[in-house]
């Protein structure tokens, strides 16, 4: 072995170290908040907010394309909350005329002239729409010619009258008290501003239409378990660290009057709410205003897809696509102490630890079978190192497994231990090729654009 | 290369470990679960004998209880039953739990746990002392009442209402931590099942340092119409923080006089916006033709999302409020074109 | 009579279920809305009392889904919290006959089902 080599390899171990240290770090401070979270639940009643008069008003943005029979769905899921102080705007964006047709049929809307104090610019708006029945007064639809989502958003933003507004997909569903969870911590705390609250959006099979093979379970399977993995072991962390960078599939809610002005959605990113929230961030910390983001260690919300490996690369590669666009938008922040631990720890945290992941693992694999070909280093060295890469993964799944049993434990009951073994044994061999394939496929796609 | 080694073998032990404790924690949850699923019948089969006895009847402990009530995690178990029951049914019914949960000691186990360290188990204590009225209580719930811990504070101020009613919201005297809105919520929930009674303390925290008291005595002021309290709430319309004016807005109006809407106009100048909404969404409750003329004055003065606001007031205290608008100069320009004609589908529809 | 009754606690369910068996009540419960839908198809109730806050269907969902197929074959009691004058407002508005706020004494439980068997 020469020593290049060895210096390389040093390297990669250190790495290595550094990376299980800060997981470790992370993982036991979300085991710890999320213990805190389940104690201080079982006293809360969240009942409580739906019966009071000083409830907060929110108001949910959706944004309507060609599926017609989602959106009335979603409206009438909206229309079914437990929550009266609630107003539901529907952006029309799609290409047909048919769902904003089925719309005025099933809930007897109208033509309203609403004035619109524009505090986002966004472009013009063809109608507003509101029920004549009094049931469906929550209901505001509003008609524009086909634009971005960004602008679909902003425009929501501008109409809504609430303090605080939320987004959904028109495919999630939310859970019964999703926005009275979210609600709560804007109304509890007492000394720092919260600019918004998240929670995490889960993904189940759609086990309806297709049938269940071997492979299809597998996928569906780890795909749960990764999904226990990041709710347990990495959110809850990164809230006491007050920073949830760059986190995918969360359902948010905001004040509305600081994303108004730290300028709403924008219309050249494709990434929303990461989006969002990164540009409320970096105008509170420049207004050096003390805040927070609070993050609930629930599933609040679930959406509905087909789990298949065509479906999960499509899904994740669009997703460094985002991340990237994000990452190279505010790369000021990139170590720069004005933006206190944001810049300093969060953003190479997320950049290093969390998104190049695949990017290393791809090098370092592709090097090491090249050097062992070369024959500069024994094939038991490579193999050991593909061991430990192995177990690490191994161990963060099944610390995972160990904290839900351990906390959640009466809250689920019906789960099978052998099965999540299993499935944490097989993980690697599903996930990893499918994020290495992703990432190159997402990098690529943002290079060619610009 | 020994940093590679080292990890090699630290993390092959290490997940051995965890595969053995993972097996052993799911196997002593499944005990745990079937123990429950027995307890559970005996449990119920219990309460709801306690629940429907007759009056002056004496219910046994079957001698099956009695050794299980021997165990801490029966207690516990048992404990959470009671206080389900209680907090669910009301009258009679209640007084014989209480029974039952003297007879078991389990005030002995509050009593202990409403000392303990752990946060959790010291609110849960506090709290079902005041779910079952544990009177010799009384003196621990008064002192946690500004305990550094938010839930224990809390819960401890609940408590107190619980256990005494509205005498019980003398912990407002002393303490220096904030209430949050949504414990202010919590508690005027709590006070609601109460039969209103005297408020002795309101004039004194009107006059707190901590602002959230103030805000809290100013919110009852308004849900249980203290009409007595006008000129001390006027006096807070003047306060210098924006939160303790909205609420002075809020409650003056519930308790409202002629000369309500004039003194909110006097102060709307100087408020922030979310004040001035605050102020024109109270004066269109009024509904005071008095106020027309002021408000018309206000429609020129301010900008356009403003003026919806004040427009709708005007249409919602006058009917004719729309030939009002129509007749005002600049009626026919931007914005208040656009603001008359939404308003007048509003109301045709 | 026959009564359904759909609650999610396990304690309050058994403790309406002892106190109507006590009045020669014929009592099936449920656990949950998705639950008391299914025996309410398997066999008629007189009366259903049912809880607002359930999983999976809520109780004013089923309140909406029995009195659109069943109308007043069917009355529906609902167990409300206090104080959510709102909620009570909407069951009524889907067809609820009556409505109880928690907590509440089993005794006027059983004085308002008789009030319906002497209609």
């Amino acid at each position: 072995m020469n020593w290049t080599t060895s210096i390389i390899l040093n390297f990669i171990s250190c790495y290595i170290l550094l990376s299980v240290i800060i997981h470790v770090c992370i993982a036991a401070i979300s085991i710890i908040k999320t213990k805190y979270y389940y104690n201080k639940n079982s006293f809360t009643d969240y009942n409580t907010l739906v019966s009071s008069s000083n409830a907060p008003n929110i108001s949910v943005i959706t944004v309507a394309y060609n599926q017609t029979d989602i959106i009335l769905n979603n409206v009438k899921q909206l229309l079914s909350t437990h929550y009266n102080n609630l107003e539901i705007i529907i952006i029309n964006n799609s290409n047909s005329d048919n769902v904003l047709k089925e719309l005025i049929d099933t809930y007897n809307l109208q033509p309203v002239n609403v004035f619109i104090d524009s505090k986002i610019p966004t472009e013009k708006i063809k109608t507003i729409y509101k029920s004549k029945n009094p049931i469906y007064k929550k209901i505001i639809v509003v008609d524009k010619p086909k634009t971005n989502k960004a602008d679909c958003l902003n425009t929501g933003i501008n109409i809504a009258s609430s303090k605080y507004i939320t987004h959904i997909n028109s495919n999630c569903i939310l859970e019964q008290d999703a926005i009275l969870k979210l609600l709560q911590p804007f109304l509890e705390e007492t000394t720092q501003k919260i600019i918004a609250t998240g929670g995490i959006i889960q993904t189940k099979a759609d086990t309806t239409s297709t049938p269940q093979t071997f492979l299809k379970k597998v996928i569906n399977n780890t795909l749960v378990l990764k999904h226990s993995k990041t709710l347990l072991l990495e959110y809850m962390g990164g809230t006491k660290l007050n920073e949830l960078l760059f986190s995918s599939g969360l359902f948010m809610v905001f004040d509305k009057k600081t994303a108004i002005e730290s300028g709403g959605y924008t219309s050249e990113k494709t990434g929303e709410d990461i989006e969002l929230i990164m540009r409320m961030r970096r105008y509170m910390q420049q207004n050096k205003t003390p805040y927070k983001v609070v993050f609930i260690p629930e599933n609040l919300c679930c959406k509905k897809e087909e789990p298949n490996i065509k479906n999960l690369i499509s899904k994740q590669s669009s997703w460094i696509f985002k991340l990237l666009e994000s990452f190279n938008s505010h790369k000021k922040i990139f170590f720069n102490r004005a933006y206190g631990s944001l810049g300093l720890f969060n953003y190479p945290y997320w950049l290093f630890f969390k998104f190049l992941v695949p990017f290393f693992k791809g090098v370092i694999f592709t090097y090491l079978i090249a050097i062992s070909l070369l024959g500069q280093v024994s094939w038991e060295l490579v193999f050991n190192l593909f061991i430990l890469l192995y177990s690490l993964k191994i161990i963060h799944s099944f610390i995972a497994i160990l904290t839900e049993i351990i906390i959640q434990d009466q809250h689920h009951n019906n789960y099978s231990i052998s099965k999540k073994i299993a499935t944490a044994i097989l993980e690697p061999f599903v996930l990893n090729p499918i994020s290495i394939i992703s990432f190159f496929k997402g990098s690529f796609q943002y290079i060619k654009r610009k | 290369m020994y940093l590679l080694n080292l990890l090699f073998f630290l993390s092959l032990y290490f997940s051995a470990i965890l595969l053995v404790t993972m097996v052993f924690f799911s196997y002593a949850n499944k005990r745990k679960k079937n123990r429950y699923l027995s307890w559970d019948k005996e449990t119920n089969h219990l309460i709801n004998e306690y629940l429907f006895a007759e009056k002056n009847r004496v219910i046994e402990l079957s001698e099956n209880v009695k050794e299980l009530s021997k165990t801490k995690p029966f207690r516990d178990f048992i404990a959470k039953k009671i206080i389900i029951a209680v907090k669910t049914f009301s009258g009679e019914t209640t007084r014989n739990l209480k029974k039952l949960y003297l007879l078991l000691k389990l005030n002995e186990d509050t009593l202990y746990n409403s000392k303990h360290v752990f946060w959790y188990l010291k609110a849960r204590a506090i709290r079902n002392a005041g779910i079952m009225k544990l009177d010799n209580f009384h003196d621990i719930i008064f002192e946690n009442t500004n305990h550094k811990n938010d839930l224990i504070r809390i819960e401890s101020q609940i408590a107190l209402i619980r256990l005494i009613g509205f005498d019980g919201l003398k912990f407002l005297n002393i303490i220096t931590y904030p209430i949050s809105e949504w414990y202010q919520i919590v508690l005027l929930k709590e006070l609601k099942v109460l039969d209103p009674d005297h408020f002795k303390g309101i004039k004194f925290w009107l006059k707190s340092y901590n602002k959230s008291v103030i805000i809290f005595a100013l919110k009852l002021i308004g849900s249980f119409h203290l009409f007595d309290f006008y000129t001390d709430t006027q006096k807070l319309l003047q306060h210098k923080n924006k939160k303790v004016r909205l609420q002075a807005i809020q409650s003056i109006s519930k308790i409202f006089k002629e000369t309500t809407a004039t003194e909110l106009f006097a102060i709307f100048d100087k408020e922030p916006i979310e004040n001035k909404t605050a102020i024109l969404k109270e004066i269109s409750k009024f509904k005071d033709p008095n106020t027309i003329e002021p408000l018309l004055k206000l429609l020129h003065s301010e900008n356009p999302s403003l003026k919806t606001k004040i427009a709708k007031t005007i249409i919602t205290v006058d009917k004719n409020g729309i030939a009002l608008l129509e007749k005002q100069s600049g009626a026919n320009a931007h914005p208040l074109n656009t603001i008359i004609s939404q308003l007048k589908e509003e109301t045709n529809s | 009579m026959k009564i359904l009754v759909a609650e999610d606690d396990n304690l309050i369910r058994s403790a309406l279920e002892f106190r109507l068996k006590k009045d020669n009540h014929d009592v099936t419960i449920a656990v949950d809305g998705s639950d008391a839908l299914k025996k309410i198809e398997q066999d008629i109730p007189d009366i259903v009392i049912t809880d607002i806050m359930m999983p999976f269907v809520s109780g004013l969902e089923l309140v909406g889904l029995i009195k659109e197929k069943y109308q007043d074959r069917i009355k529906i009691i609902v167990l409300t919290t206090m104080g959510q004058e709102d909620v009570v407002l909407e069951a009524f508005g889907l067809g609820a006959d009556d409505f109880i706020p928690k907590p509440f004494s089993p005794n006027e439980l059983s004085v308002r089902i008789k009030r319906f068997s002497l209609k």
